[in-house]
């Protein structure tokens, strides 16, 4: 085999936009793909590593002991940044504005006091079996999103979109043996001459590999935009924080690359920046940030809106009490939030365990007492139609005590 | 054809020599000796090290295999001795106390607020505003949340390792020390600790033995306080020793299963979760000294929680001897036949492509298993096989070897934030891995569509920035030997503008690929 039939090879197996199942697959969709799962599904997983301080975003004020446990932490009630009342029980952090407007019209979950199996607190064996879906740390190499894909019958139109990952890496929840594209936020200047042409050229003469390769960058970016386009998006945005921009500017690549009629319908993209160990102040902006990445994922998926879930996620939440240093230490359960408009929201889903003392998990901590696999099986279940048995022992591990959460879709 | 070195048969055609002339060196008897010479020369500072600096080519014409083979002669080779940059034992209680002193502040953080919640006054303000996190130099340096002291350890490793590699001479030996350095890999992102100490990991632990025997490395990342934390060795105590008796702690078998499945076995090497078990009974008791204590964090044998009794690893009963009985269960796997595969099989894949020529991984392995793991001679035997200097280009660039490739080919010095920022973007931080199999080794791995894109910005703005101080034709010609490709030297040439041109350059297959 001639080594530009290898490149080509393996070229297919990352490729969709140009593949074969690109366009062509979904013409031919049926009306519905498969018995019990949403048309022509959108799955987001967006992972928020350093571990999120859920009690920050969503805060059980009608717990009677709140004030007392979370001391300099409390959410404030009146005043211009008034926490926004979410029920009798729970309001929303006031930097989610676009959150609270999305519950409201019942296009949002909140899944509360929720863990995955792990039970220490390293943010790398946390994340690990957070994306593995393993039950423990185990170092595996593919993540349940992908495993997701490839369980999907052959020639399942979303397992052959393939998988899309916003960042230079693919996180481990996307890694695995289904093809996945990976979308990186501009890094470097973007040159705006003809450059790549002339260099898609050369290649097309000297190397077709990388001829292919380039085409498919472009293409990503046909989609996606410039990058002055992407800042006309952004307008308004001038004199955000950079971090307000950069989550933005994540969440319209990857809706705008769902939304495509040949795009990937399962994707990842992770945001940094949770581990607020000092002066949790700081959350508000992530926050807020967060909460801008919502309304551009709203509004770049709007036309497919109703067909789409995204989930976010965490390795773990965070203590109860403030640390010393006027933040939180490494917790156990946190907030799992959904969004999307395939959900029957409006809705915070939680066996509510009590910040007394006596009822904190080791003392410090939130007490975990719904799974989050529970809630993701749930997902994988009703938008692309898995079947339990496959969750159960291929995607999740050792979950077959866990069931999978019923009723969070929309009918 | 494999014996065809470089795909575009164009090169070098007559009219090219006559704008190129220092190839007509008399040595070369005929053209296709001179062809072949060149693309040896290409292999020995490209496939085999890491990028011709100006000159280079031209200087190992006449030999370019006894140029390679001859940075092997010195067995320090891969030593890097930087002025400033401690050795472990002062690095790691130079970090320890860092991070005592960190924890320490927090408590008076603490305490302060406390008082001040009891006064009524607002004392901890001041304390917990002394740092703004906008300020602090991970935040400038768009780093997540950890603790800044270990960025400092860690860039000036960083700083060392870019400067060292972008000047040497024995670029093959660099080679080595980068993939024994992943291949042994341990991570920034898993602690504070292990991220102000990996650049003092590869350098002892790794440097000193590339040239040395394979068991005396799995040894010395063995007792490596960054490998003991990062694959939780130091925390894995004997259930019925001593400490896991009275603590009720027990086994943590990370490090024995990746011992055997990552860095000697292989995952189809023939172990069962026994054998992984067994080994990691064997390996209790093998951890870092406290913070308290003399010579803190560095490797110690800890017969209280070292599990007692005979313990069995791939058929063979290990009594219970102390620290020797993990040294010899090393010696023993370090030495298996499927350890030799494994290593010739990884090697192999990363010099030449995902699918290595047989007959040349079975070399090496033969080589391996003959000598019982000297390094040396397995370097040699790849340097000596045919297939590394006949096979054609497959490999893309990683991030940092094309980073690296650019300085030399350039004679760069960039600042350091520049070094920072690009591998931060392409998303290969040096020891920055995010799992303990290392960075991907597949041929197109880093060339995903978007990041060829990336590449495309990342060189404009290099070349924007910095620019090339000679006619970038006249350094193509140089650092390629003046075998570029027809279409890819037009383009340089037809370039508006020098920038321009060094980008194509710089976006080249040739330069692209190795």
């Amino acid at each position: 085999m001639s080594q530009f039939q290898d490149a080509l090879l393996s070229l297919d197996r990352r490729s969709f936009l140009s593949s074969a199942g690109g366009l062509v697959a979904w013409s031919f969709m049926p009306r519905v793909a498969s018995a019990g799962r949403s048309r022509d599904p959108r799955l987001l997983i967006v992972v928020l590593r350093g571990g999120l301080d859920g009690l920050s975003v969503v805060a059980p004020v009608g717990d009677p002991n709140y004030e007392r446990a979370r001391g300099g932490l409390v959410l404030e009630r009146d005043g211009a940044s008034a926490a926004m009342v979410l029920d009798n029980f729970f309001v929303l952090n006031s930097s989610m504005p676009t959150l609270a407007k999305l519950y409201r019209s019942k296009q949002a979950i909140v899944v509360h006091a929720t863990a995955t199996p792990y039970r220490s607190r390293s943010h790398f064996d946390g994340q690990d079996v957070l994306e593995s879906g393993m039950d423990r740390p185990t170092f595996t190499s593919t993540g349940w999103l992908n495993r997701a894909l490839t369980s999907l019958a052959p020639g399942d139109p979303v397992a052959k979109a393939g998988g899309l990952c916003i960042g230079h890496e693919v996180p481990l929840v996307m890694r695995g043996p289904a093809p996945v594209v990976s979308w990186m936020p501009p890094g470097f200047p973007e040159v705006t001459s003809t450059l790549p042409s002339r260099l898609l050229d050369l290649y097309k003469h000297t190397d077709p590999g990388m001829a292919n390769l380039l085409e498919e960058g472009l293409k990503l970016k046909m989609v996606v935009g410039t990058e002055k386009e992407m800042a006309s998006r952004m307008a308004g945005m001038t004199d955000a924080h950079p971090q307000v921009r950069a989550f933005r500017e994540a969440a319209v690549a990857a809706g705008k690359l769902m939304a495509a009629p040949a795009g990937p319908r399962v994707a990842s993209l992770s945001y940094v920046g949770w581990d607020t160990h000092t002066n949790q102040r700081q959350l508000g902006r992530l926050l807020q940030a967060l909460d801008g990445a919502i309304e551009g994922l709203s509004n770049e998926l709007s036309s497919v809106w109703e067909n789409t879930v995204v989930a976010i996620i965490t390795e773990f939440g965070r203590t109860v009490h403030m640390n010393g240093t006027s933040g939180t230490d490494h917790g156990t359960a946190t907030t799992a939030i959904l969004i999307g408009g395939a959900l029957k929201g409006g809705r915070i889903i939680t066996d509510w365990p009590g910040l007394s003392d006596a009822n904190l998990h080791e003392g410090r901590d939130l007490k975990p007492t719904t799974d989050l696999r529970a809630p993701l099986k749930g997902l994988l279940a009703d938008h692309l139609g898995l079947s339990r048995r496959v969750l159960d022992e291929t995607i999740f591990p050792g979950s077959a005590s866990v069931a999978p959460m019923t009723d969070l879709l929309a009918a | 054809m494999s014996s065809r070195p470089y795909r575009d048969r164009r090169v070098l055609r007559r009219r090219d020599f006559k704008t190129r002339p220092f190839y007509h060196l008399s040595v070369f008897r005929t053209r296709t000796e001179r062809i072949m010479s060149i693309a040896h020369a290409l292999v020995a500072t490209r496939r085999l090290g890491l990028g011709p600096r100006p000159g280079e080519i031209k200087a190992i014409l006449n030999d370019p295999k006894g140029y390679v083979a001859a940075t092997l002669n010195d067995s320090s080779a891969g030593n890097l001795l930087v002025q400033g940059l401690g050795r472990t034992e002062a690095v790691v209680a130079r970090a320890m106390s860092d991070i005592e002193a960190k924890r320490s502040r927090r408590r008076m953080a603490r305490a302060a607020m406390e008082e001040g919640q009891r006064g009524g006054n607002d004392a901890a303000s001041g304390a917990m505003n002394s740092t703004p996190a906008d300020k602090s130099p991970m935040a400038r340096h768009g780093i997540e949340a950890g603790a800044s002291e270990p960025e400092n350890f860690v860039h000036a490793e960083v700083e060392a390792r870019v400067q060292h590699a972008s000047r040497t001479t024995a670029a093959f030996v660099e080679r080595l020390v980068m993939f024994w350095s992943n291949h042994f890999c341990v991570s920034t992102r898993k602690s504070g600790l292990v991220r102000s100490i990996a650049g003092v990991y590869e350098r002892d632990a790794i440097r000193p033995h590339v040239l040395g025997r394979f068991v005396d490395m799995v040894k010395a990342t063995a007792q490596h306080p960054a490998m003991l934390q990062y694959l939780d060795n130091a925390q894995s105590v004997g259930p019925n020793s001593h400490m896991g008796a009275r603590r009720n702690k027990g086994l943590n078998e990370n490090y024995a299963r990746e011992l055997l499945e990552l860095h000697t076995l292989g995952v189809d090497g023939g172990y069962e979760q026994t054998d992984v078990e067994g080994l990691a009974r064997i390996l209790t008791g093998w951890t870092t000294r406290l913070p308290r204590e003399e010579s803190p964090g560095t490797f110690m044998f800890n017969p209280a929680s070292h599990e007692p009794g005979s313990h069995t690893v791939l058929g063979r009963a290990y009594a219970d001897d102390g620290v020797r009985q993990g040294l010899s269960a090393i010696e023993d796997i370090a030495r298996h036949p499927s350890t030799a595969r494994h290593i010739a099989k990884r090697l192999s894949k990363h010099f030449v492509s995902d699918n290595p020529p047989p007959a040349m991984v079975d070399r090496l392995e033969r080589c391996f298993r003959d000598t019982d793991g000297d390094l040396k001679e397995v370097s040699l035997a790849l340097v000596s096989s045919d297939e590394v200097w006949s096979e054609p280009p497959r490999k893309i660039l990683p991030p940092y070897d094309l980073m690296i490739a650019t300085y030399r080919a350039l004679n760069l010095t960039a600042p350091l934030p520049f070094t920072l920022a690009t591998l931060k973007v392409f998303g290969q931080r040096v020891w920055g891995v995010d799992s303990p199999k290392g960075w991907n080794d597949d041929d197109e791995h880093w060339a995903a569509p978007k990041a060829m894109m990336e590449r495309i910005d990342w060189a404009q703005g290099l070349a924007d920035r910095f620019g090339s101080n000679r006619d970038v034709a006249d350094l193509a010609d140089d650092i390629f030997g003046g075998s570029l490709s027809s279409y890819t030297r037009e383009a340089i040439v037809r370039s508006a503008n020098q920038s321009g041109a060094l980008v194509i350059l710089l976006l080249s297959p040739e330069f692209q690929r190795r």
